[in-house]
């Protein structure tokens, strides 16, 4: 078995190796909607390493927000530190469902081959094992953002060919599933960040495709990890490791409490 | 000029069995947490009011106190839990076992609801929900079709709290409020509910900036310090300690009881 804590050798956890591959995803001057805990860490590390015109948007109404202090949740004060919009949730979801908002990142507690995430239940709905908080603003995000990027731990428990709820559309049972529903075209899952990998979806499928390991692991624990067939794009990449300027960002200014890392 | 100050006990005692009652702010941030505590206290002592409807946008501590009070029966949130802290103790034990009826929502399904409602129609039409399990769940919520563009929408029905209870930062006598930046639905609850009472950190005799006024309100009720443990921004933060206490020592009704004697009386 392999360890999900800190690789040997190495001088960073897996938690800063996920704030970094998440933070490389966001783009600078474009709308992303952030969840609660490793979206906020991505969300200021890019702001302070190349997307400082990144408009971040909280359910809660904030947006816009410069993330000098850590939010500890997304309803927290610093969401609407220098934001330049302090709204409330109905403005945000219609926002969200008028399509003003590129990116979203989001989180479940399982995820299957097309991207859908439950965070409803395990189990059976009426008899649950663990009855989860819900939803959120996980299905708004799901539904309306142009392109959501999970971030999740891998393992088998996690990603699962056939989840026990789905709260959170992504393309459904494949292509075309997300229109014939009537959700918007074009809009759907972008990227799945976890600490073994960086996934993407097949064009034509929409199945879940291997794009890059995290440093440390190889295609075949990856797969191992998946409770479902992984694609693997042909050239399967090797994600550099978080640089030593990105770590100190992370460390003296993202989290200098070490609330997350 | 309407003076609309009563006590803690007052407002505590509107709450009647039975009704659906929206508590304002958001998780763990500027809840009516004196209220809660007035609420428990009546409960304890009368057996006063149960068979609850509890309607929270996220549910936090607040809801789970009542919860483990045993005065709820049906919860109505997009979200129960303590975010950073972890899962809700009481609403999970509860939930795990089916014992607890929940009305599952959404972000859109509850703004949109309450939308609805302060518009004075039916429904809300949005394309949250389709290609997901959650339509099934709730049968009584339909679709429509746009009948401009022929798209089939979801029809978020209308929503309407008895009693909204919301934290305020200022107010004045006649219930002008004040609730800051962070306002999560409390504009909407004041519009939506029939009843609606604030509890407010400090009664001024005039206030520069209002974002719930007075005339949507029922009563104040003078409360400083009345959100802690949630946060009040920017008054003070929240106090992560009782909250840590609290998911580390409950887990079920016997530790729930240890701890809930401990904190109201």
């Amino acid at each position: 078995m392999m360890s999900q804590t800190e690789m040997p050798g190495s001088n960073y956890n897996p938690a800063e190796m996920l704030i970094c591959t998440a933070a490389r995803l966001m783009t600078d001057n474009t709308t992303a909607f952030i969840g609660t805990g490793i979206p906020m860490l991505a969300a200021s590390l890019a702001q302070k390493m190349h997307a400082p015109n990144l408009v971040t948007v909280f359910e809660f109404g904030g947006t816009g927000a410069i993330l000098e202090e850590l939010p500890t949740c997304v309803g927290g004060e610093a969401t609407f530190h220098r934001a330049v919009a302090a709204s409330g949730i109905c403005d945000i979801v219609e926002t969200a469902q008028r399509g003003f908002i590129e990116y979203g990142f989001l989180g479940g507690a399982q995820i299957d081959p097309y991207g859908n995430l439950n965070s409803t239940v395990i189990g059976d709905y009426y008899h649950p094992k663990v009855r989860l908080p819900g939803s959120g603003g996980g299905n708004d995000v799901g539904s309306h953002c142009w392109q959501t990027i999970a971030i999740m731990r891998h393992d088998r428990k996690r990603f699962v060919e056939q989840l026990d709820f789905i709260t959170t559309p992504g393309f459904l049972d494949g292509p075309g599933a997300r229109e014939t529903a009537g959700l918007p075209p074009g809009t759907g899952p972008y990227r799945v960040v976890t600490n073994l990998a960086l996934m993407g979806y097949h064009p034509e499928s929409k199945r879940m495709i291997l794009l890059a390991t995290q440093p440390g692991f190889t295609v075949e624990q990856v797969l191992d990890f998946t409770g479902f067939e992984l694609l693997l794009a042909d050239q399967v990449e090797k994600n550099p490791s978080p640089t030593d300027e990105e770590l100190r960002i992370l460390r003296m200014e993202v989290d200098r409490d070490r609330l997350y890392i | 000029m309407v003076n609309k100050e009563i006590p803690m006990q007052e407002a505590a005692a509107g709450v009647s069995s039975g009704c659906t009652l929206a508590l304002g702010g958001m998780t763990l941030y500027r809840r009516p947490m004196e209220f809660v505590r007035a609420l428990l206290n009546r409960f304890y002592s009368t057996g006063e009011p149960r068979d609850l409807t509890l309607l929270s946008f996220a549910a936090g501590l607040e809801s789970d106190l009542l919860v483990g009070a045993g005065m709820v029966s049906r919860v109505r949130a997009c979200y129960f839990g303590l975010e950073i802290f972890g899962l809700a103790p009481m609403f999970t034990y509860y939930a795990n076992r089916g014992e607890i009826e929940i009305i599952e929502e959404t972000e859109a399904s509850l703004s949109l609801g309450l939308r609805a409602q302060i518009a004075g129609v039916g429904f809300m039409p949005s394309r949250g929900w389709l290609g997901t399990d959650l339509p099934a769940l709730r049968p009584d919520v339909r679709t429509i079709i746009d009948p401009y563009s022929g798209e089939e929408l979801i029809a978020f029905p209308a929503i309407r709290p008895d009693v909204a209870v919301i934290h305020a930062i200022q107010a004045d006598v006649e219930g002008n409020a004040d609730i800051g930046k962070n306002k999560s639905v409390d504009e909407e609850l004041v519009l939506a509910a029939d009843k609606v009472w604030l509890t407010v950190e400090q009664i001024i005799p005039e206030l520069s900036r209002v974002n719930v006024i007075g005339p949507l309100v029922d009563g104040i009720v003078k409360a400083p310090g009345g959100a802690l443990p949630s946060s009040c921004h920017p008054l003070y933060p929240m106090d992560g300690e009782i909250m840590l206490a609290y998911t580390e020592k409950v887990s079920d009704p016997a530790s729930f009881d240890v701890f809930i004697q401990q904190w109201v009386g």
